[in-house]
């Protein structure tokens, strides 16, 4: 970001790269709709570019681009009265036709039938697993695994304490344990 | 350390954020606690199984339109700041180049030089113009034409020192002529009409009468007394022949056009008076009076102008001079005159 703020245009192309797919992927779970997170994406890096020349490079890249999403998520889900418990419970699984595709993915390059098959009842059970989890929980967990971002960082994003951020968590990991262990999968 | 402070430490210790000392505690404890290794063993395989759920993927379209964005800003900023440079170098440049073209023109003597009348005083006649005796022979070789005529009147300049015999007077002008218009001895003739450097400067040369204007700039250049002679120490005697020569704006023909201007030049001298402009009040005065002969009607009305031109100009010891020579040459304007030198006199006092 500090070589895109310095006028370095091919490093924007870089940064997108780099950060698209897990944003976009944190939007999808947090909106539970392809085509707000979309919108969500765009903006979000519109703003980046808008804002590269008061970039101030004293923390990492990674936090801020969450911290605008994530305001921008919210800002959509409040315009649009969506924050409630369906659109986020929808929100694991924000587009049904990818839902195959994504459990193609987890296997992908495994040539056995039977695993093939074991691996796409496991993608499945993981998706619902992560469906079931409250927003906040699926929120941490999700920025935790996809973003590689810090406790410390998340806990800024999200505004609550680190230890809180733990906490939600070790839920989230238990109960998504709990939830594979019901349909077979006993990690 | 008990179970349930070991159960704080899984999610650190699990995402590699435990500080190693406290790593080495829980491990301790780990190695002690089946239930314990048992339950992050557990989150390890849950957490190893999350990390499987793929990423979702914007669209190309998304994508590209993020970099089209990307570019349009890039385009949009830099055309800003080329507009900004230009609004802020074009005016710069243009008064570079005419700062630079006034200052050539003014090093180069291009530009029209400011042309101050000062009338003469009788005092500051240098004594090498003292007339002497001309030799027969040099007398010869003076050109006729001008001689003859009485339009060649350049003032007498000393010879070097090292000749040690000053130069002789000019030849008498004819009766006409401006600067013999006062039936004076040629003596008097440089002290009555302005003459030495501080009486007529324009800077690189002075302004002649016009009727002077009639000699050939090849005549000009010679001196009066005829040919044959040294050029004439500058310092020594007002060069006006050669600063006819020197002057394009004083050839004969822009002399003529000048004098044709006089009645505009005392207008813009008096305007300009009334702007409070008095360098350019001055300059238009100094101009006219340089083809106005005494007893020309239009004379104290120039030298009024210059007066108090130079007063405006702080030049008051100049404007009283002014205003001597109006108050000598003018008896409608002498009450006035003579009250303004009593003014300005104290005010220098």
């Amino acid at each position: 970001m500090s070589r895109y703020a310095a006028g370095e245009e091919a490093a924007f192309e870089i940064l997108l790269s780099r950060y698209s797919r897990p944003l976009y992927s944190f939007l999808c779970r947090y909106l539970g709709r392809a085509d707000r997170a979309e919108d969500v994406f765009q903006d979000v890096f519109y703003e980046v570019i808008r804002a590269r020349k008061s970039y101030r490079p004293q923390s990492r890249f990674a936090p801020w681009l969450f911290r605008i999403g994530r305001n921008r998520a919210v800002d959509r889900l409040r315009r649009n009265g969506l924050r409630d418990m369906e659109s986020l419970d929808r929100a694991a699984n924000p587009r049904e036709e990818d839902a195959d595709r994504r459990v193609n993915t987890i296997t992908a390059g495994d040539p056995d039938p039977e695993t093939l098959v074991h691996g796409r009842e496991l993608g499945k059970a993981l998706e619902g697993a992560l469906a079931r989890l409250p927003a906040h929980q699926r929120e941490v967990l999700w920025l935790k695994e996809k973003s590689g971002l810090s406790l410390a960082e998340i806990a800024e994003i999200t505004g609550v304490s680190e230890n809180t951020v733990k906490s939600r968590l070790r839920y989230a990991l238990e109960k998504m344990r709990a939830v594979l262990a019901q349909q077979g999968f006993d990690p | 350390m008990n179970c349930r402070r070991a159960e704080d430490m899984f999610i650190e210790y699990l995402y590699g954020e435990l500080e190693p000392d406290r790593a080495e505690l829980l491990r301790a404890h780990l190695d002690e606690c089946l239930v314990c290794r048992t339950r992050l063993a557990e989150l390890v395989r849950v957490r190893q199984l999350a990390a499987q759920i793929p990423d979702a993927e914007p669209s190309p379209m998304a994508i590209n339109r993020v970099i089209a964005r990307a570019r349009e800003e890039e385009e949009r900023t830099r055309s800003i700041w080329g507009f900004r440079w230009v609004k802020v170098l074009a005016p710069l440049c243009l008064a570079v180049v005419i700062g630079g073209l006034v200052a050539y023109q003014f090093r180069a003597g291009l530009a029209p030089k400011p042309m101050v009348y000062a009338p003469a005083k009788k005092e500051q006649r240098p004594a090498v113009q003292e007339p002497l005796p001309a030799p027969e022979p040099e007398k010869k070789f003076s050109p006729p034409a001008a001689r003859d005529a009485g339009k060649l009147i350049a003032p007498a300049a000393p010879k070097p020192a090292s000749r040690g015999v000053a130069l002789p007077p000019p030849p008498p002008a004819e009766p006409g002529a401006r600067e013999a218009a006062p039936p004076q001895p040629a003596a008097d003739l440089a002290a009555s009409r302005p003459a030495g450097p501080e009486a007529f400067t324009s800077g690189g040369g002075e302004a002649p009468p016009a009727d002077r204007l009639s000699a050939q700039p090849g005549e000009a250049e010679q001196p009066a007394v005829g040919a044959g002679r040294a050029p004439l120490p500058a310092a020594a005697g007002p060069p006006r022949a050669k600063a006819v020569v020197r002057d394009k704006a004083m050839t004969p023909a822009a002399g003529e056009k000048l004098e044709g201007s006089i009645p505009s030049l005392l207008k813009e001298g008096e305007s300009s008076l009334e702007a409070g402009r008095y360098g350019e009040a001055g300059q238009a005065f100094s101009q006219a009076l340089n083809f106005l002969r005494p007893g020309d009607p239009d004379r104290p009305r120039a030298l009024l102008g210059l007066a108090r031109a130079q007063e405006g100009q702080k030049d008051l010891t100049t404007a009283i001079q002014t205003y001597r020579e109006l108050a000598r040459e003018s008896s409608a304007h002498r009450d006035l005159a003579e009250q303004k030198i009593q003014e300005l006199s104290a005010e220098v006092k």
